[in-house]
């Protein structure tokens, strides 16, 4: 059976206070892409860096390709020999190194260095500009030296730290697609840190929210693949995490979890919703009404919005129900 | 409605510039005094004659100096600084910081404390069984390599800190160790630091007159000093200019270069830097023992036990009392002088851009003539008044009597410490908010009364600072007060460098520690002020 690149058992962590997070366990297997989704401060960066090796968690173990790498506050190895590779969202590319020193880098022992810097320049497409410096690049070019950086050695884990951010929206996609791509051709495991969750929905096979109920330390709420994640929810926050949601009172223990898109609003004069005010988002407007259950986002298609103050009715297209959370 | 300015803005930009050219043009006066110097025998001194076949020699024994002491303390201070930036071992941080404290010693007292605690009977030469004085050269690179080595630490660390922590990251995920990280990545980035460190420190040495006095190290300055009397001692003067000015040239190229780009350290917080083990850590502890141990305990137990042992033999301490109030008095004065006088071109720099870089490179060329060479100059440009242009005044020679009331060491001072006083003062003026200049000015106030109510209060901490700073500098101050000094008169520091060559060591501790006292209170206070402030 092949060993996982990486598997977290039962971590958690904490700089000399209160913990961040706990009891997480995830693993990400080869060809496949996590990512985790978290809210600021949820502590989805520093679990990265525990598997990189910048931190070592303070409970639970950590695996690289089937090895302790980390017990308990122990660093069983150490960064530089952990083999994995990472992107970093300023690219971290060394500024006085060529675009071909870059990705060479990791490869200072390997004979074959050469042939694999040209390969990797062919395979994100900057074949010729090896000899240029990351300044004289696009954001776009600096992203994908860094991702061929990484993927020099050869390692088979890839961490993403928020890699997309400070690119645009178009190109954001069309370069977080060929990242996916090209670890699913190289066979390499990627787990992806970000706090965008169109991102974290749109290219990985599997979505960890790292979160918590109740005020204390994150732990991870969930781990599905994207759907599964947005469309059943195990609680408010992963509801709210993986996008827009309203929170509708259901019972004294439970709540309605409602997607903008699965309610619509129905005009009539003695209905018992209210809209409350409105926003035109280009392909249709954004409602805001109250109901007796509480006020709700619903998405309402281009034609004939309802005035604000107009009354009506509130279809549900799905039920959604789950526990209350303090707030 | 606005009312009438006094002082038209026009006016005062002309003011400012005026006063900035004339402070600059100080740097002429020396010059002067050493051209005047020629064949002018002074009958201070009867030195044996500088012939230019004893200059060469001289000249390339203080350029020798000057590069061991640089690349020795290039190497130290790297290292101490990668040590403490880059890795983490118990007690690093409070070493790093007990280690820069060897910047508040001046080296004559540090020279003077080692000359005696390492010759073969001190305490330190007792122990390690040495035969010959702490004496010459080599003394001298060992005492002037601890007096540099923290500037060129702080430079480095403040260079190290400016990497992005992420690439480090990049590196060591790619498998790269300590060596590589530090020959591929940090290496080629810090050269410029190191370039300019190298300049900053082989000036500094170039110019030292203290350590190369107290051991007696035969180069340009302790030379010069020597021979100020005879009438071609200016060779000696032209020989520290011929060392010194390439090396100023260089600074100056060098120092946009050098500064670390803050932006990019900004970019994130590093995460903790990996354990030094093993032979490294115990390097870097031996390092830190050198520069503690050496460069701050050894001194501040020494000037103590002299003091002890001055109480024990019953010496006379009253006698430092008045050098003490000669020191509080000149530096009160002195640092005020120098701090208005470097208000002009800091104010005429940051106001004025079209001037500002004039006026930098002015105010710098004017500080960076070595003390002993200003001294000497201004020495023999008021014995060449004093004899060719006598003036009489309330009784006696004008010049004389401008001299005995140390009008001419004030000069000195102003000379000496320009460049500091105008590195502490612009950034107070600059960083004085404009929008509330702008907001008095709507509400009607002239020129002076804006100087009066906004620019004054809010220059005033950065001010205070400065003034504090140069308060520290004069009082430790030797070359200048040593030539210039009215007769009969003494300094703390004065006492320092005659009692350590009088062997009256209870008077050098007292003396020292005062003086070290001060220095850190001042440093204590400064750093106290600045976390408050932040």
């Amino acid at each position: 059976m092949p060993t996982e690149p990486l598997s977290f058992r039962s971590v958690g962590h904490s700089y000399s206070g209160p913990a961040v997070f706990q009891e997480v366990s995830l693993s990400v297997a080869a060809g496949e892409l996590v990512s985790i989704l978290g809210a600021s401060g949820s502590g989805k960066s520093t679990l990265l860096r525990a598997a990189a090796g910048f931190v070592t968690p303070t409970q639970g173990t950590v695996l690289i390709n089937g090895a302790e790498v980390a017990r308990d506050g122990q660093e069983k190895l150490p960064a530089e020999q952990r083999r994995v590779g990472m992107m970093f969202q300023d690219y971290a590319l060394f500024p006085h190194l060529s675009v071909a020193d870059n990705i060479g880098f990791g490869l200072h022992r390997a004979t074959n260095a050469t042939q694999r810097i040209h390969e990797l320049l062919e395979l994100i497409g900057l074949n010729g500009l090896g000899e240029r410096r990351p300044g004289e690049l696009s954001g776009g070019q600096q992203q994908r030296v860094a991702l061929a950086r990484a993927l020099a050695p050869r390692p088979s884990l890839l961490l993403l730290d928020e890699p997309f951010a400070n690119l645009d929206g178009p190109l954001r996609f069309q370069v977080g697609r060929q990242v996916v791509e090209i670890l699913a051709r190289e066979g390499v495991g990627g787990l992806l840190v970000t706090h965008d969750r169109e991102e974290a929905l749109g290219l990985s096979h599997r979505v960890a929210v790292l979160g918590a109920t109740a005020p204390g330390p994150s732990t991870l709420l969930q781990i599905d693949a994207p759907e599964q994640v947005y469309n059943s929810p195990n609680s408010v926050t992963v509801a709210q995490l993986t996008g827009r949601v309203s929170v509708l009172q259901h019972s004294p223990q439970t709540c309605l979890l409602v997607r903008p898109e699965e309610a619509s609003f129905v005009s009539a004069d003695d209905g018992q919703a209210r809209v409350t005010a409105r926003r035109y988002c280009g392909g249709g407007w954004e409602l805001e009404v109250e109901t007796s259950q509480g006020s709700l986002l619903i998405d309402q298609g281009p034609e004939n919005p309802p005035a604000v103050g107009a009354r009506g009715e509130v279809q549900f297209q799905t039920e959604r129900i789950a526990p209350n959370q303090p707030r | 409605m606005a009312s009438s300015s006094p002082l038209s803005d026009t006016l005062l930009r002309r003011l400012l510039l005026i006063g900035a050219g004339v402070v600059i043009c100080l740097v002429l006066l020396p010059v002067l005094g050493m051209v005047m110097s020629a064949g002018q025998p002074t009958g201070l001194v009867t030195p044996p004659p500088v012939s230019f076949s004893r200059l060469l020699p001289l000249i390339g024994r203080t350029l020798a100096l000057a590069l061991l002491v640089s690349g020795l303390s290039l190497a130290l201070g790297t290292w101490l600084a990668w040590a403490t930036v880059k890795s983490r071992y118990l007690g690093s941080r409070l070493l790093a910081q007990l280690g820069i404290l060897p910047l508040v010693i001046p080296s004559y007292l540090l020279a003077a404390i080692l000359r005696e605690e390492l010759a073969p009977r001190g305490v330190l030469g007792e122990l390690l069984g040495t035969q010959s004085a702490f004496m010459g050269f080599s003394a001298s690179v060992f005492v002037l390599t601890l007096c540099c080595t923290p500037y060129v630490q702080l430079l480095v660390v403040a260079s190290l800190r400016s990497l992005p922590a992420s690439e480090d990251e990049a590196a060591r995920s790619l498998g790269a160790g300590p060596w590589r990280r530090f020959t591929r990545l940090a290496a080629p980035r810090l050269r410029p630091t190191w370039a300019f460190s190298l300049a900053l420190v082989a000036l500094y040495v170039v110019s030292d007159f203290g350590a190369v006095a107290v051991l007696d190290c035969e180069v340009l300055t302790w030379e010069l000093y020597k021979a100020r009397g005879a009438s071609d001692a200016y060779r000696i003067g032209l020989g520290i200019l011929v060392c010194a000015l390439p090396l100023l040239a260089l600074i100056r190229l060098l120092q946009g270069q050098a500064h670390p780009d803050r932006h990019q350290g900004a970019a994130r917080a590093a995460s903790p830097a990996p354990l030094l083990r093993g032979w490294p850590l115990l390097l870097a502890y031996l390092s830190h023992l050198l520069m503690i141990g050496i460069g701050v305990a050894i001194p501040v137990a020494s000037l103590m036990g002299w003091v002890l042992d001055g109480i024990e033999h019953q010496a006379n301490f009253a006698a430092i009392g008045a050098p003490l109030l000669t020191t509080l008095a000149y530096a009160t004065l002195g640092a005020a002088l120098v701090l208005l006088a470097a208000l002009l071109p800091a104010a005429a720099s940051s106001r004025l851009p079209k001037h500002s870089a004039w006026v930098e490179h002015g105010v710098f060329a004017t500080s960076s003539v070595p003390g002993i060479l200003l001294a000497f100059g201004i020495l023999h440009l008021v014995l060449y008044l004093e004899r060719n242009l006598p003036i009489a005044a309330a009784g006696q020679n004008l010049w004389s009597w401008l001299e005995g009331g140390s009008v001419f060491l004030l000069l000195g001072y102003i000379m000496r410490f320009l460049s500091q006083g105008y590195a502490a003062a612009k950034p107070a003026i600059v960083q004085v908010d404009t929008r509330l200049v702008d907001a008095a000015r709507s509400l009607g106030a002239d020129t002076l009364r804006r100087i009066r109510t906004v620019w004054l209060p809010s220059m005033a901490p950065g001010m205070l600072a400065a003034y504090m700073l140069l308060f520290i500098a004069v009082a430790k101050e030797l070359p200048v007060t040593l030539m210039l000094l009215p007769a009969g008169k003494q300094t703390l520091a004065y006492r320092i460098f005659d009692g350590q060559s009088e062997a009256s060591l209870p008077d050098v501790g007292l003396a020292g520690l005062l003086l070290l006292a001060a220095a850190l209170g001042v440093q204590a206070a400064l750093s106290r002020w600045r976390r408050y402030a932040h």
